[in-house]
């Protein structure tokens, strides 16, 4: 099976009464067209072109985003669960109409720390009912599966009160309703960190919760003191701006021994909006804030999947994208207006380099040694690297 | 960002625009080789619409360095006054090229004369081709300016290189002015140099069925690599030392002395095209080979056709006992950031020395120091008799390598940092892997010095264990060694 690449989606953009009840506005667009920057750090957020302003509950519309999506070498969506009263909300169902088995489909994410059902602990009837409730969400559109289990990503699994037991009885929920299982992966840059609770994999946390390299900027104390009386920018106290290259790299390096995590691919980064007071992490390319280094961006693509056929096993090759609309963090991939289709291009590229790779590659042969011959050399490379290559 | 017409006698206009193919070869993406001239992509251009309109007798081909789409040229076209002509900037820069059908017909590969960035040059090249007037058509609305040394569409073309292809159009038309019978005449490749361009173009030859070029251009100091390998193309003798890599030669000042050197003789009885590097090779995800299968002539549309889509070429193994397992280290490549890392070489090679492996490395007597062998290897007879005394040759990414694997088929191990695999490895198998990081800066086309980090050493080489590893795993698969 090929490298599976899913994208991060942000369903908030529908006319659906649930949905402008949850978000609060019966302009779904009206968070991205009216927020505006604080600082001359911030750079102003990028507005949708080819496919418009689109409300998903248009099923015309709906077909245009999943077709594009397709094109773009996707194989589906990562939806958010949102928490409401006791159900969850997940916006889905204009885009499931358009899914098909083998072409695309849908995964879901789970926002442990915004779900304070699962941050408390609760008599296990409750549980159950909730995580009925969980996986009656999951189950209205073609998933995407591994091992033939609908895929579930958990965020901040350090949140739940009690991971182990949420995994067992959200996967017996599961099976209760004809499932034959769920494939969860905990959002770690480790894998081991969460596996022992059961999750089966990791995927790269987002970089707003991982910085994976030191921030570029760090005031010196006359800059605090330029700051405090009001002669230099406050974001450069508060804020966090990283280069993005090293960024980037800085992700993938030596990543086989994080163990079973899957990457998280990004073109940009910015989440100022949601830290008006600071705290955002901005991500920079020689340009500034904002823009885009597609070089860089689309060997991450390529270099994420080509990692991802090497290191997992054929049904658990995924790459995750963040974002396809994510407009509110500058992630989004959609044709946009300062952008054209230049990072829509990049990632379609990427992904077809990608996979002519492994393609064409073909399955690497399984290890030949026991792993107890691989642990002997790991051991006597580091005491012949301590001897400094001195021939002792 | 490729763009022809098609104008059929009942003056039926047909539009088709193409882009450089990213390995998913849909029907409207084009081979993206770095390995040939811009007119290259006039000839497929051509090709395809040959193909798609039959009919067609006159087809318009945008120029491919331009970023073009079929609905641009259209509004171009109103101006020509008849076929063939070309139509250009404010200056001379051709924007399209309106050729009679059977010019393509019966000059196919006379295209790949063209400039592509001298419409002057290229309006006299095709008036001799088809006995008649070309028109030139100018748009004063349209400056193209100068042209970048390199684009979005990953063209690589700087100010001498562009003069490099007017100074080859130009021996062209000396050429058909001076000869006769200059439909007759072979066309060569200009590729003197280096060692894996000239191996790479020799074993693309013998893959292309119908090649445009029956010559090919080679420094005379690659005589023993053309020996041992040699492609279908005869070797036309360049007696220069090839192209230095500190540019402190430039590509145009070598080509003017290679003509100088070529002689009148030569150039009067040859059509030269210039194979170097057009495009930025490694934007591709193809191996060179194909890059240069396509120059040839390959349109190369399908993945069958391509080096990773078809089995290894050869494959042999040593006639030698299984123990003590033998091993040849290549570790320097041809620039500071393709060699493998001192300390990560020492530590690998102590760890093989200790677990049984008798181990010779290539021109490294520093090495000795850790009690191994470094021999020289000058040509390509002392490098095979190196590796065929060996189970398994590990090198970096450099013509050893890509002799030993893709000449001897011997089992080889390849050790990547900051160029990338699909490029020049081969075909992954049993006797042969490709190792490298997943580092998204890979490629980064610095020589010396990392861009990012700033140090001499390349990052994206696997470390000690992941190589040692590698190599013991194959050797238990292939010889039943185990440590």
């Amino acid at each position: 099976m090929s490298v599976r690449v899913l994208a991060f989606f942000d369903t908030r953009y529908q006319t659906s009464p649930e949905l402008i009840r949850y978000f609060g506005s019966p302009d779904p667009w009206a968070g991205l067209r009216t927020v505006r920057p604080v600082s001359r750090q911030h750079a102003h957020l990028n507005w949708p072109s080819s496919l418009g302003a689109y409300d998903l509950a248009d099923p015309t519309q709906a077909a245009n985003v999943v077709g594009m999506a397709v094109k773009a070498g996707l194989d589906g969506f990562v939806i958010d669960l949102h928490p409401d009263g006791d159900h969850y909300l997940t916006g889905a169902e204009p885009l499931a109409a358009w899914c098909k088995p083998d072409v695309f489909g849908l995964a879901f994410r789970l926002q442990a720390g915004r779900d304070t059902f699962w941050t408390a602990p609760a008599s296990k009837e409750l549980q159950q009912h909730r995580a009925a409730r969980l996986v009656k969400a999951l189950a209205i559109a073609t998933p995407i599966t591994a091992g033939g289990s609908p895929v579930l990503i958990v965020d901040q699994p350090d949140k739940l009160a009690d991971p182990a037991q949420f995994l067992a009885i959200l996967r017996d929920e599961a099976r209760n309703a004809g499932l034959p299982g769920l494939y969860m992966i905990a959002n770690r840059a480790v894998a081991a960190e969460f596996g022992r609770y059961g999750f089966d994999a990791a995927i790269d946390p987002g970089p707003d919760e991982w910085a994976s390299c030191k921030p570029q900027n760090k005031p010196s104390g006359l800059n605090i003191l330029e700051i405090e009386a009001g002669l230099r920018d406050s974001v450069e106290m508060t804020d966090k701006f990283f280069s993005y290259s090293l960024f980037a790299v800085s992700r993938m390096i030596n990543r086989e021994a994080r163990g079973k995590v899957f990457p998280r691919v990004f073109p940009a980064y910015q989440n100022w909006p949601s830290h008006t007071t600071g705290g955002a992490t901005v991500l920079m390319d020689r340009d500034g804030p904002g823009s885009v280094d597609r070089y860089i961006y689309g060997l991450f693509v390529e270099n994420a999947i080509t990692f991802a056929h090497e290191n997992f096993a054929p049904d658990e090759r995924f790459v995750f994208l963040e974002s396809w609309n994510h407009w509110l963090d500058g992630s989004q991939i959609e044709p946009s207006v300062l952008d054209g289709d230049l990072i829509y291009n990049a990632t379609r590229n990427a992904i077809d380099k990608g996979r002519y790779m492994t393609r064409t590659r073909g399955e690497r042969p399984a290890r030949q040694l026991p792993s107890s011959v691989h642990d002997m050399i790991s051991q006597i490379c580091d005491a012949a690297a301590a001897a400094g290559g001195s021939g002792r | 960002m490729l763009a022809g017409l098609t104008i059929t006698s009942s003056g039926r206009i047909e539009r088709f625009s193409f882009v450089f193919g990213a390995g998913a070869f849909r029907e409207h993406e084009i081979f993206d080789s770095a390995n040939c001239p811009p007119s290259r992509y006039l000839v497929e251009v051509a090709r395809r619409l040959v193909l798609a309109s039959p009919n067609a007798s006159v087809l318009v081909i945008g120029n491919p360095l331009l970023p073009l789409n079929a609905e641009k040229l259209t509004t171009w076209l109103d101006a020509v006054p008849s076929s063939p002509a070309i139509v250009t900037d404010a200056r001379k820069f051709p924007l399209l090229y309106v050729l009679p059908r059977g010019l393509f017909d019966q000059f196919e590969r006379f295209l790949l004369l063209l400039s592509t960035v001298d419409a002057v040059a290229d309006q006299r090249l095709l008036s001799l081709l088809t006995g008649s007037d070309v028109s030139r058509v100018r748009v004063d609305s349209m400056d193209i300016s100068d042209f970048p040394q390199s684009t979005p569409t990953n063209w690589f073309q700087g100010e001498g290189r562009q003069r490099m292809l007017t100074i080859l159009t130009m021996a062209a038309i000396q050429t058909v002015e001076r000869t006769p019978e200059w439909k007759a005449l072979p066309f060569a490749t200009y590729q003197p140099y280096h060692a894996g361009s000239l191996l790479f173009l020799n074993l693309a030859s013998r893959q292309v069925p119908t090649s445009f070029f029956d010559k090919q251009i080679v420094c005379w100091s690659y005589k023993d690599i053309y020996q041992a390998y040699p492609g279908r193309q005869a070797p036309l003798w360049l007696r220069l030392p090839w192209l230095p890599r500190d540019n402190s030669v430039g590509e145009l000042e070598y080509l003017a002395r290679s003509l100088e050197r070529l002689g009148t003789d030569i150039i009067d009885n040859h059509f030269i095209v210039f194979m170097r590097y057009s495009r930025i090779y490694s934007a591709s995800p193809f191996h060179l080979v194909d890059q240069l299968k396509f120059a040839l002539g390959d349109s190369m549309s399908e993945q069958g056709r391509t080096v990773h889509g078809q089995q290894p070429l050869k494959s042999a193994r040593p006639d030698l006992p299984p123990r003590p397992l033998k091993l040849l280290f290549h570790l320097a490549g041809g620039w500071k950031l393709k060699n493998y890392r001192d300390d990560h070489a020492a530590a690998a090679i102590m760890t093989l020395k200790s677990l049984g492996c008798d181990i010779t490395v290539i021109d490294r007597p520093d090495l000795e120091r850790l009690g191994i062998t470094s021999i020289t290897s000058n040509n390509t007879q002392q490098l095979t008799t190196a590796a065929q005394l060996n189970h398994i040759f590990i090198g970096v990414d450099s013509f050893p390598h890509h002799f030993v694997r893709h000449v001897l088929g011997w089992p080889t191990i390849g050790l990547f940092a900051n160029t990338k695999p699909c490029n020049s490895d081969a075909k992954e198998a049993s006797d042969y892997r490709a190792l490298v990081g997943h580092l998204p800066c890979n490629p980064c086309g610095g020589h010396d010095q990392c861009p990012l980090f700033g140090v001499s050493d390349c990052a994206n080489f696997v470390n000690p264990p992941q190589l040692v590893s590698a190599i013991l795993d194959m050797a238990h698969d292939l010889y039943g060694f185990t440590p």
